[in-house]
């Protein structure tokens, strides 16, 4: 594993320091053999304070797996994740519950991870019901999210299905944002979104970052995000990670077989857009 | 071992299990057979005690437990007080007419109720919808005993049909077609009742099934390669749309013997309801052990089958899909 | 340029609106006064964002919209008859044999019980008259083409045991199935990995070159057009904002929407790296389609708006031979 990856100033220590994390799924026939699929096996990497981490791979190279082990939505066999120093990995819920706040989720998917019944200032507070804040406590902090992701206060009190799929997607932010995390994990918390809301999105994503000093794992397909977005890439390819290193030493110079296909298929259409014009 | 075993032993415990219970709960219940005689003065105590050891009804309970579960791996499941013959060959007499009620009405509800399900939900809100929605929830909202008396009066103001038994007297030594038709006859009513009120149950399962199904984006796919309207329904939308209708036709299945015991016993079919209710009543011991054994056994061997049924059919199931279940 | 203008126009769909009436909630102004022709063996492509309309305009050719879509005004016409007027028989005819349509998620658009060999063969049955074990061929010969190397194996698979990228081969192969005259694929590599995207549009081509079929290509990625379309239509808010031949469009974009997402999508290729800098990005949020003011719906985000922007919709113009712009910047 490279040397360069915690370069950060600000701390030696990393926030998130993943180390032979292993996880396996049972898949099979009802009255078959039972056979036992390697999801992620011996992944290690860290991600410094504040820094981004790209976690890019084809699908089903392990990418959502590794968010769900880090967040402990599964439960890895073996192996260490540690937050700030504890390890999570194997703690009962009780222990678990605040390096629960510490880390959030944000999906694919808005609508999917949202309850279409609820109203935007539903969605953002929900997390708060748990900590038994008052009312009108709820509601401050719901107006200033909303602010925060760039969504008007007034819109508080719409359904979820009155807004587009790019203001869905700053809404999981702003729920995700309601307990402080200092871990983000987006989980193709872009795909499926146009250029222009992707554009803005990951704009609002990289100002929160500096603004509140987030540390992001960002798993991404889209080689596109992970340049502008990313400090430090990490490939995978059956579960595994084969590649890791600074941004630009990875883009450059990438020197697994996987690498090199994704990054082809991006220089491929980076030809086809110059062929086509001259300006 | 494997999914079947596994589900073998479970059946088995569940078995050992309800006889248990049955025992138990057969011996709390209060009075006892001879209760009656008790009370007739001119019946001596002995008497009833001789009577009690000779059925063996003196033994603790547990002896008594250890005996019947002995005979009934023999297939012998005891004596019966009242009628004083064997369980057994009384119990699957019984048991033969209740399964040709029910069966039939099985098919029937079958026949009707999917076809009918996967019409109102293709035709959703239009006039077959409507009506066949008022019925079914008339239907359900209706007891079954109160479906049962009201077409019984019915049959009696109208003489429509012979009320009560399977069989008309003086039949024998007539060809065989006169006695079927005598039998249906006899049938008809309880099987009306009975379709009724199932077919009812399995329309809107299968009604909402098809309605979900109809969400899907490979439905409006398969209608977007000029495939007729019938055929998506019936070809490609009710296989998606089948495991809810698997499951209640496993409880179909299951309830084979038990769900018509109310039927029987209003319109006089002498099936196993009614020789269940009068041994109960009269505290006939083995007679109620042994026709709650039997509706147990079609009870599980009916959700086994629709468990195997579905794992058979559902390739998502069968194959170990991600999202299956 | 003369040439081209006398291909036989296959399909033309003429000034169609449509309006969504969702249960809850304002009418959704799907299509407004769209009006595009697809020529006979061209691939003309629809660039657009999400939520603009392009998926109503695929649905609505096969007329497979739900019932709460109703048709305002306007035609679409294939080879001269007008579809919306059929009969519900008579359309069935067309759809699958004359027009299919590549749906855009392969993982929900295809029956998860059902083998996917028997998904194919069920497309042909309505059109071609085979007996069973003649169909059964057909469609593994079909698999062949469409790149599988063991076509008999696939034939028994279901959906769930497939990857995303198998799935999408199928979809295709069904549209292909009877060898009809207009495929329109709508979003086809959305939901693919980029490695595979590549192969699904050298699939499309492949077919395009081999059974010269009409390809409507419905997409958000102005990549996928580049090589492989022939003229391209840039759709925005229910309207058709720009026509015209695919390298003139991405070499020389007139319209400011178009030329917006001519400059996104090569800031997103070339720039490459330089790590924790902004996007670019159109300011503003995409239109919202239950409004309908009496302007120009690119209006509000648009750098070059005029006073004349607000108050008329622009009609299209053409200020070259082969291009229609509509933006009164090329008002005459």
């Amino acid at each position: 594993m490279p040397s360069s990856l915690t370069t950060d100033v600000s701390s030696s220590n990393p926030l998130l320091r993943v180390k032979a994390l292993c996880k396996h799924y049972v898949r099979g026939h009802v009255w078959k053999k039972r056979v036992s699929v390697q999801a992620i096996n011996q992944v290690n990497f860290e991600i410094a304070a504040g820094h981004t981490l790209a976690l890019v791979g084809t699908s089903g190279s392990g990418k959502s797996t590794v968010a769900r082990c880090i967040t402990r939505l599964e439960r890895p066999e073996t192996g260490h994740i540690w937050i700030e120093g504890t390890d999570i990995a194997r703690l009962g819920s009780r222990e678990l519950s605040p390096f629960r706040r510490a880390i959030q989720m944000i999906f694919q998917d808005a609508i999917t991870s949202m309850n279409p019944r609820f109203s935007a200032a539903e969605v953002i507070e929900e997390p708060l019901l748990i900590q038994g804040r008052s009312r009108a406590e709820r509601r401050e902090i719901a107006e200033a999210l909303i602010q925060d992701v760039a969504l008007s206060p007034g819109w508080l009190d719409r359904s979820v299905m009155e807004f587009s799929g790019g203001q869905r997607q700053r809404l999981a932010i702003a729920r995700a944002l309601t307990l402080q995390p200092r871990l983000l994990v987006l989980d193709e918390a872009l795909s499926g979104l146009d250029l222009s809301t992707q554009a803005q999105i990951a704009n609002l994503l990289l100002d929160l970052q500096s603004k509140r000093c987030l540390t992001y794992l960002l798993i991404s397909h889209e080689m596109g995000l992970v340049a502008r977005m990313a400090d430090t890439v990490a490939v995978m390819a059956n579960g595994q990670i084969v590649e890791s290193g600074d941004l630009e030493q990875v883009l450059t110079d990438p020197q697994h077989m996987e690498t090199k296909n994704l990054l082809a298929s991006v220089k491929v259409t980076e030809l086809k857009l110059a062929a086509g014009a001259p300006s | 071992m494997n999914y079947l075993g596994r589900r073998l032993i479970r059946t088995v415990l569940l078995l050992v299990g309800v006889s248990v219970l049955c025992f138990l709960f057969t011996e709390m219940a209060p009075g006892s057979f001879f209760d009656d005689m008790r009370v007739n003065p001119q019946i001596s105590p002995e008497t009833i005690a001789m009577l009690r050891s000779h059925y063996g009804l003196d033994q603790p309970l547990i002896v008594r437990y250890g005996r019947w579960v002995k005979s009934a791996l023999h297939a012998d499941l005891g004596y019966s007080i009242a009628y004083n013959v064997p369980v057994a060959p009384l119990l699957w007499g019984r048991a033969q007419n209740t399964l040709l009620l029910s069966v039939t009405a099985m098919l029937l509800t079958w026949l009707i109720a999917v076809p009918l399900g996967v019409w109102t939900a293709a035709r959703r809100g239009k006039a077959l919808d409507k009506t066949t929605s008022i019925g079914v929830s008339l239907l359900v909202a209706i007891p079954e005993v109160v479906i049962a008396v009201a077409l019984l009066a019915i049959a009696v103001r109208w003489r429509v049909l012979p009320i009560g038994g399977m069989k008309s007297e003086d039949l024998d030594g007539l060809p065989l077609w006169v006695r079927i038709k005598d039998i249906a006859e006899h049938m008809l009513l309880p099987v009306i009742v009975l379709t009724l009120v199932d077919s009812a149950l399995v329309v809107r399962h299968v009604r909402a099934a098809v309605l979900e199904i109809l969400e899907a984006p490979f439905v409006q796919a398969t209608r977007g390669f000029g495939i007729s309207r019938s055929r998506v329904l019936f070809r490609h939308v009710l296989p998606a749309a089948a495991n809810p209708a698997i499951s209640l036709f496993g409880l179909s299945l299951a309830g084979l013997l038990s769900g018509s015991l109310l039927v029987e016993v209003i319109c006089g079919w002498p099936g196993l309801g009614p020789l269940i209710l009068d041994a109960t009543l009269s505290r006939d011991f083995y007679m109620v052990v042994g026709g709650i054994m039997v509706s147990t056994i079609f009870m599980l061997g009916g959700n086994l089958i629709a468990d195997i049924v579905l794992t058979v059919i559902d390739p998502r199931i069968r194959t170990g899909a991600p999202d299956a279940l | 340029m003369a040439v081209s203008a006398q291909k036989s126009k296959l399909l033309q769909i003429q000034e169609l609106s449509m309006t969504y009436f969702p249960a809850t909630g304002n009418p959704v102004h799907a299509l407004d006064d769209v009006s595009l022709e697809v020529r006979a063996k061209e691939v003309l492509g629809i660039l657009g964002e999400s939520g603009c309309g392009k998926s109503t305009l695929a649905t609505a050719v096969l007329r497979l919209l739900p019932a709460n879509c109703k048709h305002q005004h306007g035609q679409i016409l294939f080879r001269d008859h007008d579809l919306l007027t059929l009969s519900e028989s008579e359309i069935n005819r067309i759809r699958g044999r004359e027009i299919a349509l590549v749906a855009q998620d392969p993982a929900l658009s295809l029956n998860p019980v059902m083998t996917v060999g028997n998904q194919i063969a069920e497309v042909l049955q309505p059109h071609v008259p085979l007996q069973s074990k003649q169909r059964q061929e057909r469609v593994r010969a079909l698999l062949g083409e469409m790149g599988f190397d063991q076509p008999s194996e696939i034939y028994v698979a279901y959906p769930h045991q497939l990857s995303g990228g198998q799935r999408q081969r199928v979809v295709i192969a069904q549209a292909v199935a009877c060898q009809p005259s207009l495929i329109i694929a709508d979003e086809p590599t959305s939901k693919l990995d980029p490695p595979l995207r590549a192969d699904v549009i050298a699939l499309l081509s492949r077919i395009h070159k081999q059974f010269g079929m009409a390809i409507l290509l419905i997409s958000h990625d102005p990549t996928l057009f580049i090589g492989f379309a022939d003229r391209v239509a840039t759709m925005y808010a229910g309207r058709i904002v720009e026509t015209g031949n695919c390298k003139e469009i991405f070499a020389r974009p007139l319209h400011p929407y178009t030329q917006a997402l001519v400059r996104l999508a090569k800031s997103a290729a070339t720039d490459s790296i330089k790590a924790k800098s902004h996007f670019p990005f159109i300011e503003g949020d995409a239109a919202d389609l239950t409004v309908k003011g009496p302007g120009c719906r690119f209006e509000p985000r648009c750098a070059e708006r005029m006073e004349i922007c607000t108050c008329n919709v622009p009609p299209d113009f053409s200020p070259e031979i082969e291009r229609s712009v509509s933006c009164f910047k090329y008002a005459e």
